[in-house]
């Protein structure tokens, strides 16, 4: 600027002061010097009103008509502060001193400009005060590089400071080193600290030294920038981590002069980044610990890390199963469902759980059951994914026998009808199935209890079975609980025969739980009863017969005159006997049809001609009655074959019985008679056989019976009373 | 047919075992009387003094079985004698009224004929 001021005031010494200058027209000369200039050059009068603009003034000031401004006082084309410096510069130039200012203002076209401007008096030929010079030099481009400059260093320290970071220069000749407040302070120095470069390469941690001298010198050796980390440590003991940056700088010979750079602390990052090895480091130890397979992948789905257990359970390296190939580990059938799972966890960001089956080294699959987390960082981005594959295989396989087992008792149980319970004896709650509420004739949900249950049991048998429940939970015994009770339908009153079994469960001697099944034997009761009856009932019967055949046995034996006579009479009748029993077995020993029941006992005695007719309306005979009958005609007709009718070739017999209703009662006749048969008389001596028939007879059909020796034949004959028949089929 | 001085009242609703019962009896010597159930019996009892002995089956039909008749002569005509007989079970002795005798069916005709002797022999 002073360059500037020089030029001008020379050239207007030149102009004024010099007239002697041998130049053809000063004034053109002159003209075209100012033209010329890139400076605005103006003259004022004495007030500073401006008089004069050089063309190049014009140009700069985009003056398009001189004119209109020619007069006007210069200093008001200042604004603010430009207009103070500009009067007050114009009042300096006045006083012979020189006015210097800088300013804004816009040109006559509005352009905003920055101005250096100088104001100088200009004297007369005797030295007074004519006019004044102003010379006004745009300066506002060098102005914005300069406020650019400005701005950038301002940038560059609060940069600095914003990112708390260390400048530094060291002067390589002198060995000097500038730190910057935060460069002291990454090495645990206050602002007030001396810090030299010694005390710099006394910080550094030992360990790192070597590391950092070396990184010095190499860049000394190879112009390469400098930048290395090294843990440093503070004098207060304290360790940190710097990270120090720098550049060689060489003076104009090339050599090196110093080396100038940042610093940075990067303690917590280094504490961060230590920490996130150490998680690594304590995830992967987990992971290879755990007996799990264990697996990594990126927020994308591709497997980036595998434990061992991985590779030596599938025989495979990394690479065969890093990214998308873990697939081929698995099962073809399961390849579907697993990825679609897995892709459906990624793009939600959710939990991935799926079963599938794995091919071991050996070829065999086992079913896994996979299981994926995603992992978050602060701003809930998904980093990682952590999975795991668990072996099921021996749960799946002990599932699907448990199931079976469980199906297997389930049909068991129905087949069988057997109803379960449950008692827990330390809080008295008792569970029954639905069965076990039928056998107890109680509507299925309603509330039992131990004291319903006791209820629920027959009174005689209520004792015993509360007993055996008691010894089943005692302490110390076998815990077995087997036994048979009735129940009396809490509800429905029916009496049913139930065989319970359990079993009691004890921990440290106490019994905690009571469970056993209970089954109805009703039907096995009443059967076991009926059979007892029938046993009963056939030795009864036996004895009955044996003694019967005893009696015949004996009477027939006391009676016959010849052994031989004996045993055919004896033969004869054990065949009635035994006709009259096959009758009966035929309907369970309870009735016996009339007319079957003379055919049997006669039909030893037919002799193929009918000469016995037997004839009556269906009629039921007690067992009894049966038996006696058939002994009866038996006996009638061994006498009618030996003395009577069926004793010569024309006798005949007549077998006739009816069944009448009179006075309300129905009576039953029978008669038996011969005929044509020799004379008869009555026999002189009653044998086994007459008394046979006249007392079984009338034992048996409740009346007197009459057997009469008339002379054309023997007639029997007697009538009961229907109601000492069994049921007759017309009734 | 023998008719000592002593009747034997003999109780058996089968006719034919009642018709071989009363030959044993008489067969040892003594007189027969025959009921074909309880109720008979006791009537008969109740018409005559003669009865010297009971003998009766356990199973017949009626207001009463043979072990509630011995019972029931044993408390009303003591001093007749009683002899039990049933082909349903063997009858224990303590279902018997005292001085009773227990037969199983079939008896044996010559064990029955020495009981019934010794009994009223005595």
């Amino acid at each position: 600027m002073m360059r500037h001021r020089g030029v001008a005031a020379t050239i207007c010494e030149c102009l004024v002061d010099c007239p002697s200058i041998p130049v053809s027209d000063p004034n053109a000369l002159l003209r075209n010097l100012l033209g010329s200039s890139g400076d605005c050059i103006k003259i004022l009068d004495l007030d500073g009103n401006l008089i004069f603009m050089t063309e190049g003034g014009q140009r700069i000031m985009e003056v398009t008509d001189f004119d209109t401004i020619k007069g006007s006082p210069w200093p008001d084309f200042w604004q603010d502060t430009g207009n103070l410096d500009a009067k007050a510069a114009v009042k300096a130039a006045q006083a012979g001193e020189t006015g210097h200012f800088q300013g804004f203002a816009t040109t006559m076209a509005g352009t905003p400009k920055w101005w250096d401007v100088t104001v100088t008096l200009i004297r007369d030929g005797e030295g007074r005060p004519d006019r004044l010079l102003s010379v006004s030099r745009d300066i506002t481009e060098s102005r914005l590089a300069d406020e650019a400059l400005k701005a950038s260093e301002q940038h560059l320290r609060l940069a600095l400071h914003a990112g708390r970071l260390g400048h530094w220069n060291l002067d390589l000749a002198t060995g000097v080193l500038l730190a910057s407040d935060f460069c002291k302070e990454n090495f645990g120095r206050s602002a007030a600290d001396a810090f030299t470069y010694q005390d710099l390469l006394d910080a550094v941690a030992p360990e790192d030294q070597a590391r950092m001298t070396a990184a010095v010198a190499h860049t000394i050796a190879t112009g390469e920038d400098y930048d290395v980390e090294y843990r440093v440590v503070k004098p207060d003991g304290a360790s940190g981590w710097v990270l120090v940056r720098g550049r060689l700088a060489r003076d104009l010979n090339g050599k090196p002069r110093q080396i100038y750079g940042v610093s940075l602390d990067i303690g917590k990052l280094k504490a961060t980044e230590q920490a996130l090895v150490e998680s690594e480091t304590r995830f992967k130890t987990f992971a290879q610990a755990m007996p799990n397979q264990v697996w990594s992948a990126t927020p994308d789905g591709r497997l980036d890390w595998f434990n061992d257990q991985v590779f030596s359970y599938s025989g495979l390296a990394f690479e065969d199963l890093a990214g998308n190939k873990w697939a081929q580990m698995v099962h073809a059938d399961d390849i579907g469902p697993a990825a679609a799972t897995w892709s459906r966890a990624l793009n939600n960001g959710t939990p991935y759980q799926t079963e599938f089956r794995l091919r071991r080294s050996d070829g065999s699959f086992r079913w896994h059951l996979a299981r994926a987390l995603p992992m978050r960082d602060k701003a809930d981005h998904i980093i990682r994914w952590i999975g795991t594959n668990t072996d099921i295989d021996n749960q799946k396989e002990i599932e699907e026998q448990l199931f079976e087992s469980q199906q297997r008792l389930a049909f068991a149980i129905s087949a069988a009808d057997i109803g379960t319970w449950d008692f827990d004896p330390q809080n008295g709650v008792l569970k029954w199935d639905d069965r076990c509420y039928r056998l107890f004739g109680l509507t299925p949900g309603k509330p039992v209890s131990f004291d319903v249950f006791l209820a629920g049991i027959h009174p005689d048998d209520r004792k015993a079975t509360e007993k055996a429940c008691c010894d089943a939970m005692q302490s110390g015994g076998s815990g077995a609980y087997d036994i048979e009770y009735r129940t009396i339908g809490l509800e429905d009153g029916i009496e049913r025969w139930c065989s319970a079994k359990g079993k009691a469960n004890f921990e440290n001697g106490v019994a905690l739980r009571f469970i056993g099944t209970i089954r109805d034997i009703s039907e096995l009761k009443h059967a076991e009863l009926q059979r007892q009856f029938l046993t009963r009932e056939l030795e009864h019967r036996m004895k009955n017969t044996m003694a019967m055949v005893g009696a015949i046995a004996s009477q027939t034996f006391r009676t016959a005159t010849t052994k031989e006579e004996a045993r055919t009479i004896f033969d004869a009748r054990l065949y009635a006997l035994n006709q009259a029993h096959d009758v009966l077995v035929q309907s369970s020993w309870t009735s016996a049809p009339m007319q079957i029941v003379v055919e049997g006992a006669l039909a030893a005695h037919r002799t193929g001609e009918r000469r016995i007719r037997a004839s009556g309306p269906p009629v039921d005979l007690t067992a009894r009655q049966a038996l006696s009958l058939a002994l009866a005609l038996h006996e009638l007709a061994t006498n009618a074959a030996k003395y009577g009718a069926l004793s010569v070739p024309d006798g005949t017999i007549d077998i006739t019985w009816d069944c009448t209703v009179s006075e309300g009662t129905r009576v039953f006749r029978f008669e038996w008679r011969e005929h044509d048969g020799p004379a008869v008389s009555p026999p002189s001596r009653r044998g086994f056989g007459s008394r046979l028939i006249e007392s079984t007879l009338s034992s048996d059909f409740g009346s007197s019976v009459r057997i009469e020796y008339l002379p054309e034949g023997v007639v029997c004959r007697f009538e009961t009373r229907s109601t000492d028949l069994a049921k007759t089929p017309n009734n | 047919m023998p008719a000592g001085p002593y009747a034997v009242l003999v109780v058996e609703d089968e006719a034919i075992l009642r018709l071989h019962a009363i030959d044993v009896v008489e067969e040892a010597g003594f007189s027969a009387i025959e009921a074909k159930n309880a109720d008979e019996a006791i009537a008969i009892l109740e018409s005559r003094s003669d009865i010297t002995l009971l003998l009766t089956d356990v199973n017949m039909p009626g207001s009463m079985d043979g072990l509630k008749l011995a019972h029931a002569v044993r408390n009303r005509w003591p001093p007749v004698k009683i002899v039990v007989v049933s082909g349903h079970r063997l009858v224990d002795q303590s279902e018997l009224p005292p001085d009773s005798r227990f037969f199983g069916k079939p008896f044996q005709a010559e064990k029955m004929i020495a009981e019934l002797r010794a009994m009223i022999g005595n």
